[in-house]
């Protein structure tokens, strides 16, 4: 089993860093999603790991053997690593099973040991009675799949995927999510995952690293991304946090502290980090209160989104100066727009960056 | 554990097969196209050169080359208009009109891509001579004994623009394919009528396509040498090419400085053009692929005056000249009138079986074209591949080197040719000068661009990807070009090939200078023969070569449809 760590990478395309100065690494066996808007470097990130890129600082090394330099790059042939494509990149001029064979015979393997291992590779994605079809007859989903049999077949150290979901329908990415665990499982290999999409992200993995701007913001289990952000970025991107002043009035106290946000006086979680000006607040810490009730952020509503189950209302804060609406959903009792409501602050969290 | 070929050759080779691909693609382009462009600069600026200052003055300001250059920019800047004109209109009516069997159409209207310049004259010359077949048949010929009226300065310049006219339809074609169809569109809401919208809103779009094509056209025409050869020569009107020939051919070698200075000359006009055609083109190379076409005027009560318009049009200049040259081929005798009872293939008999020189041309150029198109289309690969994949400083140089004997005058490249072999190489003291060896030569530098295209038009469709993943799975550089470009590059490369073959087989121009007797190509064939006198074996002979080249076009039309769009020029 391999891990991957990256000290100091950055990589610049005609002079601006895609990845700026990254430190990450990704312990064996794990399951980690680059995760980011687009341009912010995570696909570079993975091609840098690949050895597709070469880094123009900074080392990348496999299993502590150092892959990348800014001065001498082991090409990808020689990482004895797996890659999943977004395109799936089956060589349409060779049936399933000599794509997902292909690299085994490159290595040589004899052809007994070879067709086993091809014929339990495609087993394993159920697709075990398609070695003779062409790429072209089969479905997007199936396509990915084969890929994926390519992948296990040539059992590498490292498995990446390059954002292997976006190119299929909605309804197939479910079962293909399940698809990726069972590999994961089953393999116990290393996987680096790219994506945009942030359900899928904290579906599927075990650490998530939000990047922006060609640097990693945070990595940390996606409970921790959602409850406990590192940065007004990731608290913004990553389930829509709204992100407020905050002054903070006293000492953190087992994990909690004081401070005053909107004019509201509020205990914040917190990491003990005390410095800091600003929360993250999310719509289920939120909740609708009468206009004039105590220790409540007085507040317009703006307009009312129907979601179905909840309806979403959006408010204006009254008084402050501040321009930041927020928002929460609420079941029932639906203020009408533009009436006077109070907002009152349940949970909150004290951003440290 | 046993090595396959690829392991043993990924470990001599060490990590970098791409630096060998890199080494031989530079190596082939130097040796070809470099290397004698590179003497021809070296033997003009250079003070020990052929061409020192003072020949280059004498010979630029002398009463000959002045002239030919003057009726050179002439020719080329009229019949430049003469292809616009033609070209354009014809693109706008089959691109944006109803009229019908629009492929048809436009096959007709590239049918010169398929049939060289000199066989274009030749045709032309019996078809509006005293003893031209079809003006019998219509008893409109002149007496016997009148001069053929395109042995003129207006002749050299109607089929210059005749000829160059694909050129501009194909250029704006491109263009109005990449036409917006809403611009189009908005332009029908706001209620103009088609000939305004035409006038307003597609002839500015298209300036661009217009441009880069008549520049094309105006430097295929400054290198022109079946023209004016076949029509200037005796209306004794003579151009840059011309020139250059009767000089060689009649001094031989130590001529070389004084043609050589010629040679620059018509670099020069020809690089003014391609500088042109470059900024018309800038920023609108990577023109995506268009949205769908724009809906076609209905032209209503118009279409069948159009239609018969355009077909009048186009049989006069594809189809009636052919006719004629077939109708010389089997006349009796020139004058003679042909019917069913007097035609006679004596002509064919004659120069396949009396005319050893015939068979030789066939042989020749036939070997030649294929030696050519195998290893262009070899070659085409890595290179494109190089070049596509793992651009650098360097491919981008050889990519220019790479096109120019093509875009330049051939017989910029025969002379740069004659300077570098006519001595014996260097290391293995054997001279190429009047073998087949020299013809081979320029033609892997000629013909490069050429394959080169259709290749790299295939490549570029291959999802970069595809070959990662081969890197992915272990495959080292020489493996991933022959297990995954290769199967998939190769209907493209071998499109390529075959369009090598097809001009090479007919070319004039490059071999008129480097031939020698027993090396006579089919091109020189017909025009010695012609030049001899005798037309009619000449019109055989050319027939022949014609039918070869229609046989194959018709052949890689039906082939094609496997492959990546855009790798055939003349098609959709």
């Amino acid at each position: 089993m391999a891990g991957v760590r990256l000290r100091e990478v950055t990589k610049r395309f005609k002079g601006v860093a895609a990845v700026d100065g990254v430190d990450l690494e990704v312990a064996s066996g794990l399951f980690v999603a680059l995760l980011g808007p687009s341009g912010c470097g995570k696909t570079t990130l993975l091609r840098l790991v690949a050895g597709f890129e070469s880094p123009d600082a900074g080392t990348v090394a496999i299993d502590d053997e150092v892959v990348s330099t800014a001065t001498s790059v082991v090409p990808p042939e020689r990482r004895r690593i797996g890659m999943v494509f977004q395109s799936y990149a089956l060589w349409p001029h060779m049936n399933v099973a000599d794509n997902v064979g292909y690299a085994l015979k490159v290595k040589s393997v004899p052809a007994a040991e070879r067709k086993r291992r091809v014929a339990a590779a495609l087993a394993a994605v159920g697709l075990a009675d398609y070695g003779r079809r062409r790429p072209s007859e089969l479905s997007g989903g199936q396509r990915q799949r084969v890929a994926l049999a390519r992948c296990l077949a040539m059992e590498p150290r490292v498995v990446l995927l390059d954002e292997p979901l976006a190119n299929l329908d909605v309804h197939l990415r479910d079962s293909m999510q399940a698809e990726f665990r069972a590999f994961h499982a089953a393999t116990g290999s290393t996987m680096i995952y790219v994506t945009h999409d942030q359900a899928e992200a904290m579906a599927l993995a075990d650490m998530v690293a939000v990047m922006h701007r060609g640097r990693v913001e945070q990595l940390a289990p996606p409970a921790d991304l959602y409850h406990r952000p590192a940065t007004p970025m990731v608290a913004e991107f990553v389930g829509r946090g709204m992100v407020v002043p905050a002054l903070v009035e006293g000492s953190p106290d087992a994990g909690r502290i004081r401070a005053s946000v909107l004019g509201a006086a509020v205990p914040l979680r917190c990491n003990g980090a005390t410095n800091s000006a600003l929360a993250c607040l999310r719509p289920e810490g939120l909740e609708l209160a009468d206009a004039d009730a105590g220790g409540c952020i007085p507040a317009r509503v703006e307009t009312l989104t129907f979601t179905g189950a909840t309806t979403t209302v959006h408010l204006r804060v009254e008084g402050t100066g501040e321009d930041r609406p927020l928002y929460l959903h609420v079941a029932e009792h639906v203020p009408p727009r533009g009436s006077r409501v109070g907002v009152r602050i349940r949970d909150g969290w004290l951003i440290p960056g | 554990m046993t090595l396959t070929p690829f392991q043993a050759l990924d470990r001599r080779v060490g990590i970098d097969g791409e630096k060998v691909l890199l080494a031989v693609v530079t190596l082939y382009v130097v040796v070809f196209a470099a290397l004698p462009l590179a003497r021809l600069l070296a033997e003009a600026f250079l003070p020990e050169g052929r061409m020192s200052g003072e020949l280059v003055l004498q010979v630029l300001t002398s009463r000959a080359a002045v002239n030919a250059t003057v009726n050179t920019i002439e020719t080329a800047v009229w019949s430049t208009v003469i292809s616009l004109l033609l070209g354009t209109s014809v693109a706008i009516l089959v691109g944006l009109t109803d009229v019908r069997f629009k492929p048809s159409l436009s096959f007709l209207l590239l049918m010169p891509m398929l049939i060289p310049a000199q066989i274009s004259a030749l045709s032309w010359l019996e078809l509006t001579g005293p003893s031209s077949p079809v003006l019998h048949a219509l008893g409109i010929a002149p007496p016997l004994g009148t001069r053929n009226p395109l042995y003129s300065r207006e002749g050299v310049i109607l089929l210059m623009g005749i000829e160059h006219a694909t050129i501009v339809f194909l250029s704006v074609r491109a263009g109005l394919r990449v036409l917006p169809r809403n611009l189009v569109e908005a332009a029908r809401a706001a209620g103009a009528t088609p000939g305004r919208i035409v006038r307003d809103i597609v002839l500015p779009q298209l300036r661009p396509a217009m441009v880069a094509g008549g520049a094309l056209a105006f430097v295929s025409s400054i290198g022109n040498f079946g023209i004016p050869a076949l029509l200037g020569i005796p209306g004794r009107y003579t151009l840059l090419t011309t020139l250059i020939y009767q000089r060689l051919s009649g001094f031989g070698p130590r001529v070389l400085g004084e043609v050589g200075a010629l040679a620059l000359v018509l670099a020069a006009l020809a690089a003014v053009g391609l500088a042109v055609q470059a900024i018309a083109l800038r920023g609108h190379r990577s023109a995506a692929a268009a949205g769908p076409d724009v809906t076609p005027f209905r032209l209503a009560a118009w279409r069948l005056p159009v239609e018969a318009l355009l077909w009048g049009l186009l049989v006069l200049i594809a189809i009636l000249p052919l006719v004629a040259l077939a109708g010389t081929s089997l006349v009796q005798a020139l004058g003679v009138p042909l019917t069913p009872t007097t035609a006679t293939f004596e002509h064919y008999r004659y120069i396949l079986t009396e005319y050893p020189a015939t068979r030789r041309a066939f042989l020749n150029s036939g070997s030649l074209a294929a030696l050519a198109a195998i290893v262009i289309a070899l070659i085409s690969l890595p290179l494109g591949h190089v070049a596509l994949r793992r651009p650098s400083a360097l491919t981008r140089v050889i990519d220019v080197i790479a096109d120019a004997p093509f875009a330049l005058p051939g017989i910029v490249l025969s002379i740069a040719c004659i300077m570098v072999y006519l001595k014996p190489l260097p290391l293995l003291g054997v001279g190429l000068y009047g073998t087949y060896g020299i013809i081979l030569f320029a033609y892997f530098g000629r013909f490069l661009a050429l394959g080169l295209r259709p290749t790299v038009a295939g490549l570029r469709q291959i999802d970069p990807a595809l070959e990662e993943a081969a890197s992915i799975a272990g495959a080292g550089a020489l493996r991933r070009l022959a297990t995954v470009v290769l199967p998939l590059a190769a209907p493209a490369a071998m499109a390529g090939a075959v369009l090598v073959f097809m001009s090479a087989f007919n070319e004039l121009t490059v071999s008129v200078l480097l031939w020698s007797s027993g090396y006579e190509t089919l091109g020189v064939i017909v025009f010695n023969l012609y030049d001899e006198g005798n037309a009619t074996a000449a019109a055989a002979v050319a027939m022949l070569s014609v039918l070869v080249t229609l046989a194959i076009a018709a052949v890689l039309t039906f082939a094609v449809r496997r492959m990546p769009k855009g790798v055939l020029p003349w098609q959709a």
